[in-house]
């Protein structure tokens, strides 16, 4: 998409002439894409704005995976200076190089004001990279850890034996953790919130498909949380011919009837995604 | 409350005194932890009263981190390095902290010494420089206590990982490259009688709606004053907007007069030829910038653009 640089290179401009301590200022998206940037040439081979952007996504993973709200900003010290990032919309950062003799009140007032220009500039760009799934299968590849969402209408709980399933894949992995909405989902605690930390908590979204489930209007947010944040999806369906296309593209487990199913088969396929 | 530690006995007592005097000493703190460089909790403590109300408190709680603090000493390690690798500008200098700010909360990490790192969670009333002090004498405290634990090896499987994700990101550069927004000033000459048979008016809507940097000057525009109103004839209309503009669109029919675009030439403007009648261009013009018409008006809209990107990129193609 087409954007003002020029518009933007000038707003940058002036935000570093309002601070002798700044040294650079850079736009770049989640994507590691610069939209702009204001630096001295001295300082142009420096610039790498993919590190810039797993930074960001690596501190927003953290922020996002422990619910600690979202990020508004961050800064790194350095013995001889900082690095400011601030969020500008949630795709967008502004990087800040500063002098270590800056005086953050001044800083974080000129530039509440700047962000909301920037804002208003990028306001319509979109992103499509998939670095939030690829930082979570790096995670997966050192921790060998195995995080369990299930997404299951309450009428279908005896159905498919949830909890028993729990209960029995806790106990014997000690690299698995479930969480499930009838002993996960504490007391007064906001539904939407509980599906939401749910999601972004889990490596694999396990969904009990049913008639029922269909009905649901949970399950199918749960869903569509977990298929946008690129969280890996597996169906395990009593009607398959009603499971919906979306979900047959990923793998499933036809579920007939509790006695013929093989729990450890079945894990193991969950887990091997 | 105090976590479970993974050092010797004889360090766990001493570890104890410090976190708990360092969650005493700050009302505001909602936990805090020392973590190897390499991914693994050393020790934890945290604000566990039943009766606060803070949402970060809840959060934590309902999180379950006892359960969770392999996964939270890897995150915060694997953010460190990443920071520390990623955003160092010269061999000379050091990575020293990381403040992270949300709506709810306030975060700090200290590097303690070369293998381990400071962790503290406040709530968002904490005041920086005093936490920054606790956070420092606690840290000094702790660095001669810090054991050896086993690795995980991050920083090698690091490399990787940005490999992989440059290898994407490049991708995504080539697919959707940021297009720095066409600009410039626009004089667009059509004969007037086919204003509506050309459809100039959508033309110019949609060029403009795409592209907000355009100052696009036409005869039949509603908006501004026409040239009745402020210039005494037609030849003085064309001849100012021609001085005024930095490219001048031709729009040539077979009714079209040829002395526009000859004065624009002489003019050295540059000139981006539209023609309804391209066998009957004159053999003057130049063809180099010369778009056939077309009806579908979203793809002549966008092979202007793309003429207007060339002109304004690569003026010596005039």
């Amino acid at each position: 998409m087409s954007i003002n640089t020029q518009e933007i290179e000038e707003i940058l401009l002036n935000y570093m002439e309002l601070n002798d301590e700044m040294k650079a200022a850079i736009i770049f998206d989640q994507d590691g894409t610069v939209i702009a940037k204001a630096i001295p040439s001295s300082m142009s081979d420096q610039i790498d704005s993919i590190k810039y952007a797993m930074s960001v996504v690596s501190v927003k993973n953290f922020l996002k995976m422990f619910r600690i709200s979202d990020l508004d900003q961050f800064y790194i010290r350095w013995t001889d200076g900082y690095l400011f990032f601030f969020q500008i919309d949630p795709i967008h950062y502004l990087l800040a190089y500063t002098s270590s003799d800056i005086k953050m009140g001044g800083l974080f007032f000129d530039t509440s004001r700047v962000k909301e220009k920037l804002a208003h500039i990028v306001k319509d760009r979109t992103l499509n990279s998939d670095i939030q799934r690829q930082f979570s299968n790096f995670e997966e590849s050192i921790l060998k850890s195995y995080r369990l969402f299930f997404s299951y209408a309450l009428k279908d709980s005896d159905l498919f034996n949830v909890k028993n399933i729990a209960s029995y894949w806790e106990s014997h992995n000690t690299n698995v953790q479930i969480r499930y909405f009838e002993r996960d989902k504490k007391f007064g605690r906001d539904i939407y919130e509980y599906m939401e930390s749910g999601v972004a908590w889990c490596n694999r979204f396990i969904w009990f498909h049913s008639d029922n489930s269909l009905k649901s209007d949970a399950v199918q947010q749960e869903f569509k949380m977990a298929q946008n944040q690129g969280k890996k999806l597996f169906t395990i369906t009593n009607h398959l011919e009603a499971l919906p296309i979306l979900a047959k593209s990923n793998k499933y487990y036809s579920w007939t009837n509790q006695a013929s199913v093989d729990l450890d088969n079945l894990l193991n396929q969950i887990i091997k995604m | 409350m105090i976590g479970r530690l993974k050092t010797d006995q004889a360090k766990e007592t001493e570890f104890d005194r410090i976190m708990e005097s360092f969650i005493a000493s700050i009302p505001e703190t909602i936990g805090a932890f020392l973590i190897d460089i390499d991914g693994n909790m050393i020790c934890s403590a945290w604000d566990n009263n039943p009766y606060s109300t803070n949402p970060i408190v809840r959060g934590l709680a309902d999180f379950d981190l006892q359960k969770n603090e392999s996964l939270f000493a890897f995150n915060i390690a694997l953010t460190m390095l990443l920071l520390e690798k990623n955003t160092r500008r010269d061999t000379s200098s050091r990575l020293d902290s990381l403040y992270i700010e949300t709506k709810k909360s306030k975060i700090v990490s200290y590097m303690c010494g070369s293998s381990a790192i400071f962790v503290a969670i406040f709530n968002s009333d904490m005041k920086l420089a005093l936490a920054l002090l606790s956070v420092r004498q606690s840290i000094k405290k702790l660095e001669a206590l810090i054991p050896d634990v086993p690795k995980k090896n991050i920083t090698e499987k690091l490399d990787q990982l940005e490999l992989n994700l440059r290898k994407s990101f490049e991708a995504i550069q080539r697919s959707s490259p940021v297009q720095p927004m066409l600009q410039g000033k626009i004089f667009v000459v059509y004969p007037p009688a086919e204003f509506e048979r050309l459809s100039i008016q959508l033309i110019m809507n949609q060029l403009i709606n795409d592209n907000p940097g355009l100052e696009i000057h036409y005869y039949h525009d509603k908006k501004k004053k026409n040239h009745e109103d402020t210039h005494s004839d037609s030849l003085s209309y064309f001849l100012d907007n021609l001085e005024w503009c930095d490219i001048f669109i031709w729009i040539h029919t077979k009714t079209s007069r040829p002395i526009e675009y000859k004065i624009a030439q002489a003019l050295r403007k540059n000139v981006l030829i539209v023609s309804t009648a391209i066998e009957n261009l004159p053999k003057y013009a130049t063809i180099k910038c010369a778009i056939d018409w077309k009806q579908d008006l979203t793809t002549l809209c966008k092979e202007i653009e793309a003429g207007l990107k060339n002109l304004v990129s690569e003026p010596e193609k005039q």
